[in-house]
């Protein structure tokens, strides 16, 4: 039997023991997995970013205080017994009105998360078929759909939101809305891009030679090879969607109380500065310093990974 | 039986013309003008030409990926331009190509049994597994061995991706196989495998082979007949070995002086003609050959040089060709 | 190599080089053991195909090996050794003892720049001239090479010149300091066939006109025959056999060469079939323990697949085969 690795000495005819059983191909994406596994920077960062999944959706299960609740014995004196303990079972404290701080960083941490990944998902979905569309079927048709990105891509955004916001009441579908509108335009870009030079390489010459329809054409050749790229940006675009929310959130625009998101708790923290709760600032900092760090060193590694110049 | 008939066809492309306002109407550049030839069904016809000739152009617009802007094509003597688009789809099964670049040429994500039986997929209703098997066959018949179909395109070496990219065009039995440049990339020792592999499965699927190259002596090892091209322009045509052995027009004459003998006691080739391809945005007038041509004569410069037909078969765009004198 | 003319010095002298480059799939041996002898004047072939090290062997020479490549060995530029030279004295060598001449003049010529200027700083740099000087110069060097109204196309930038003017310009470039060596890399695979007999035509005339000698990287068998006196075929890294280039091809006595010679397609080819080598060239990163083209060979024999065959003359020639020499043609 020849194993995953045999390479092109087998291939030759020679020297091939000639086996009956279809050998299995190596993949562009099993040498990217592969290329992926030996940079540690990378690895690191996804037991981490995995960690603060696991943190944001399973953290709140273990403690004996929600988000919600008030701890009344707290109050008025937060800032001489509030403090991080294990006693009380505030693991990191209260904030200023006596909730439980741990219970609202792990809601916080999961509120940014989602913000991020659907974000970037949104800008995945229609990001890559707006982009490839427009660039594959070119003329008018790309006219048409790039203008209309450079349109919305004109418009001031933080403007729009706080339209939004203002309009319709705040709320966590009315940021996500906001998020989804403006994440995609910037990819739509990039694969739109990429796409031109994809169209005018031979094999996709080969299939139009050959009859394949359009839009077989852009889901089966163009498409697959955009990937690479489009998952770079998008683990890229991430850390600047839970930015992005964080400037909202800091700003006073994003998910309403109770609800919080890491970009409000660390505006709470950072407006409760002078009343001596440094850990208001701090653990919910913490965890957004480790996210975003943990998010670039995937994404790096990933465009390391995927780079076909170093194929 | 003709198969295919090319005539008059012409494909033009615009360029913008840098710095002008958008609506300033753009240059044309002529890639391809009046062409015109037929292809019997078996016959292989030789593209001779360097960058620039056009070559390839007029391959595309036969197949139809780029479109022309004047001419028709015919096949089996019906026009293209006539047919309805399911007839054209169903056309396209019967002419596929072969292409320069061996890698570029297949999708890096697909595994090669995919690959190969794409065609077959497009056109026939042919489940995945029996497209799987069929593939198999056909890496069998290209000299490949079937337990790779699993394979990816980069773990193959440039011999063996062009076998692949053969097999993909074969898959349908197509009657018409445009070869463009289909060596040329390939190391010299491998070169000799694929034109041999193309020649004998031509021969046994009885195609008619539009066999496009720079390299004369190629095309005379694989052609019937050959048309030496330039700027876009038909400047000989006649049986491939008489046309390389005894050749009537001064360009063809020097393409051949051009190719460098291996042999260390040949004697030295002739002096080189001069001057390189003129820019087809601005090409020269009357024949386009005559700023490099050893035999113009002054009126060279002034209108299309009419097509002579010195021997059945033989045509030549020159009225100065050799044995004039 | 010994050559036939003893009382001319040797420009370039190679020694048993070896050439190997870090991967992250283990270590690629490009280059392993070649020798030469160039004499001042002389030319020189290095044949072979994608793969074969022919154009490591000009890097190594040139010291311009990819950083994670490792040159063993010596190479002597007229007398002095070359090889892990560091940089600042390797500029001093370059352009003034060895200059080269790259596949695409597009690559090594500045866009920006006009060619006149990237002329010019060339001997500004290397001789020290003024720059009005060296504009005269390189004037001259214009119109050496054949370039009409040379004065006039220093101002132009090198997109306004057409692929054969470029390649020419990339050779005044080259001879601006007149080296005692030209190396020239594939100098007309990027070109048409009427371009490419201008060139070699030109480089023969320059090399004549200002006494240099030519180290030509190639492929292509016709060019070999027509330049150079001198042949040495690689495959896999390796030398397969090396001489006169008339005996090598009058009589090869490897059959790789005889095999890539029966190959060359010919314009006064008989019969149908064009004569192949079977197989695929080598996988540079796992070669065989033996010789690398035992796997393509049609006189292959069980030591061959083991045993390194040593580079052992035969008559005018070197050969590294086990196989009878009578054997082979």
């Amino acid at each position: 039997m020849l194993t995953r690795r045999a390479t092109r000495a087998f291939i030759s005819p020679p020297s091939d023991p000639t086996p009956e059983v279809a050998v299995k191909g190596r993949s562009l994406w099993a040498d990217a997995g592969a290329r992926f596994a030996r940079n540690r920077a990378a690895v690191a960062g996804a037991v981490v970013l995995a960690l603060l999944c696991v943190f944001a959706f399973l953290g709140g299960l273990i403690s004996p205080w929600d988000n919600e609740t008030i701890d009344w014995g707290m109050l008025g004196q937060v800032s001489t017994v509030g403090g991080p303990s294990l006693e009380t079972g505030h693991w990191f404290g209260v904030d200023e009105t006596g909730r439980d701080l741990y219970a609202r960083t792990v809601q916080g941490t999961r509120i940014s998360l989602a913000v991020g990944i659907i974000g970037a998902l949104v800008a995945v979905g229609i990001g890559t078929v707006w982009g490839a569309v427009a660039g594959y079927v070119g003329s008018r048709v790309d006219n048409v759909m790039m203008r209309l990105v450079d349109v919305m891509i004109a418009v001031p955004y933080m403007f729009v939101l706080i339209l939004l916001m203002v309009v319709f009441e705040r709320s966590v579908i009315m940021l996500f809305v906001g998020v989804g509108l403006i994440s995609w335009l910037d990819m739509a870009r990039i694969v739109r891009g990429q796409t031109l030079t994809l169209k005018n390489r031979e094999f996709v010459e080969a299939a139009i030679a050959t009859g394949v329809r359009t839009p077989t054409i852009i889901a089966r050749h163009i498409v697959p090879n955009l990937l690479g790229i489009v998952v770079v940006y998008a683990t890229l675009l991430v850390p600047s969607m839970i930015l992005f929310e964080s400037f909202v959130s800091f700003l006073g625009l994003g998910v309403q109380e109770p609800q919080t998101s890491l970009g409000a708790l660390i505006a709470q923290g950072a407006s409760q500065m002078r009343n001596d709760v440094p850990w208001m600032l701090g653990f919910p900092l913490a965890i957004f310093v480790i996210l975003l760090f943990a998010l670039f060193f995937v994404g790096d590694g990933l465009r390391d990974a995927l780079d076909p110049k170093d194929r | 039986m003709t198969l295919l008939s090319v005539r008059d066809l012409s494909v033009t492309f615009d360029v913008p013309r840098r710095g002008a306002m958008p609506w300033a109407p753009p240059l044309r550049l002529h890639a391809v003008s009046n062409m015109s030839f037929d292809l019997a069904a078996g016959e292989t016809l030789g593209i001779v030409g360097e960058s620039g000739s056009g070559k390839s152009t007029l391959a595309r617009a036969v197949i139809g990926t780029v479109p022309m802007s004047g001419g028709e094509v015919l096949w089996e003597g019906k026009p293209l331009s006539g047919m309805s688009p399911t007839e054209r789809r169903g056309l396209r099964a019967q002419m596929q190509m072969v292409f320069q670049d061996p890698l570029a040429a297949l999708n890096p994500r697909m595994t090669v049994g995919e690959i190969i039986a794409e065609p077959l997929r497009t056109h026939r209703d042919v489940p995945r597994r029996e497209a799987r098997l069929r593939a198999q066959e056909m890496m069998e018949r290209v000299g490949l061995l079937p337990n790779l179909v699993n394979r990816y395109p980069h773990e193959f070496s440039g011999g063996q991706c062009q076998r692949i990219g053969i097999a993909r065009a074969l898959i349908l039995e197509p009657r018409l196989l445009v070869c463009d440049e289909p060596v040329s990339a390939l190391d010299v020792s491998v070169q000799a495998q694929v034109v041999n592999l193309l020649r004998r499965l031509g021969r046994e699927m009885g195609l008619a082979m539009i066999f496009i190259a720079h390299d004369l002596a190629v095309v005379r090892q694989v052609s019937d007949r050959v048309m030496v091209m330039y700027l876009g322009r038909r400047m000989e045509e006649g049986p491939a070995r008489a046309v390389t052995d005894a050749p009537l027009h001064p360009y063809t004459r020097a393409l051949i002086d051009s190719v460098p003998v291996p042999d260390p006691r040949a004697p030295r080739r002739a002096r080189a003609i001069r001057g390189e391809l003129p820019s087809p945005l601005n090409p020269p007038s009357g024949c386009v050959f005559h700023p490099r041509c050893p035999r113009a004569h002054p009126d060279c410069s002034e209108g299309r040089p009419p097509v002579l037909r010195p021997t059945p078969g033989r045509a030549v765009a020159c009225p100065y060709h050799e044995g004039t004198d | 190599m010994p050559t036939d003319d003893r009382s001319r010095a040797n420009v370039l002298e190679i020694d048993d080089l070896h050439v190997a480059f870090q991967t992250t799939g283990g270590p690629v041996h490009a280059v392993n053991g070649l020798s030469l002898r160039l004499p001042e004047r002389g030319t020189l072939a290095i044949v072979g195909e994608s793969g074969s090290g022919k154009s490591q062997t000009a890097f190594a020479v040139m010291g311009l090996l990819a950083r994670n490549g490792r040159a063993e060995g010596s190479v002597r530029l007229a007398g002095q050794e070359v090889l892990n030279l560091p940089e600042a004295k390797l500029n001093r060598l370059r352009a003034r003892k060895v200059a080269m001449v790259f596949q695409d003049p597009m690559t090594s010529l500045n866009p920006y720049m006009r060619v006149g200027e990237q002329l010019a700083e060339v001997l500004v740099l290397h001789e020290g001239l003024s720059k009005r000087d060296a504009l005269t110069r390189s004037a001259e060097m214009l119109d050496a090479v054949r370039i009409s109204d040379a004065r006039g196309r220093l101002g132009q930038y090198p997109h306004e010149f057409s692929g054969g003017m470029r390649q020419r310009v990339m050779i005044a470039m080259a001879l601006l300091c007149r080296p005692a060596l030209l190396i020239a890399d594939e100098p007309t695979t990027a070109l048409d066939v009427t371009v490419q007999a201008q060139i070699m035509t030109l480089l023969e005339d320059v090399r004549e006109e200002f006494g240099t000698a030519l180290l030509l990287i190639t492929h292509d068998m016709g060019l070999v025959a027509e330049a150079c006196a001198e042949t040495i075929v690689l495959y896999g890294g390796r030398v397969m056999e090396q001489g006169p280039t008339e005996a090598l091809f009058d009589d090869p006595t490897h059959p790789y060469t005889a095999g890539l010679l029966a190959a060359v397609p010919r314009l006064d080819a008989e019969g149908d079939e064009m004569r192949a080598i079977p197989g695929d060239p080598p996988d540079m990163s796992r070669l065989p323990p033996g010789c690398p083209f035992a796997p393509r060979c049609p006189l292959v024999m069980d030591v061959c697949r083991t045993v390194q065959p040593p580079l052992a003359p035969h008559g005018p020639q070197r050969r590294a085969c086990h196989a009878d020499p009578e054997a082979v043609g």
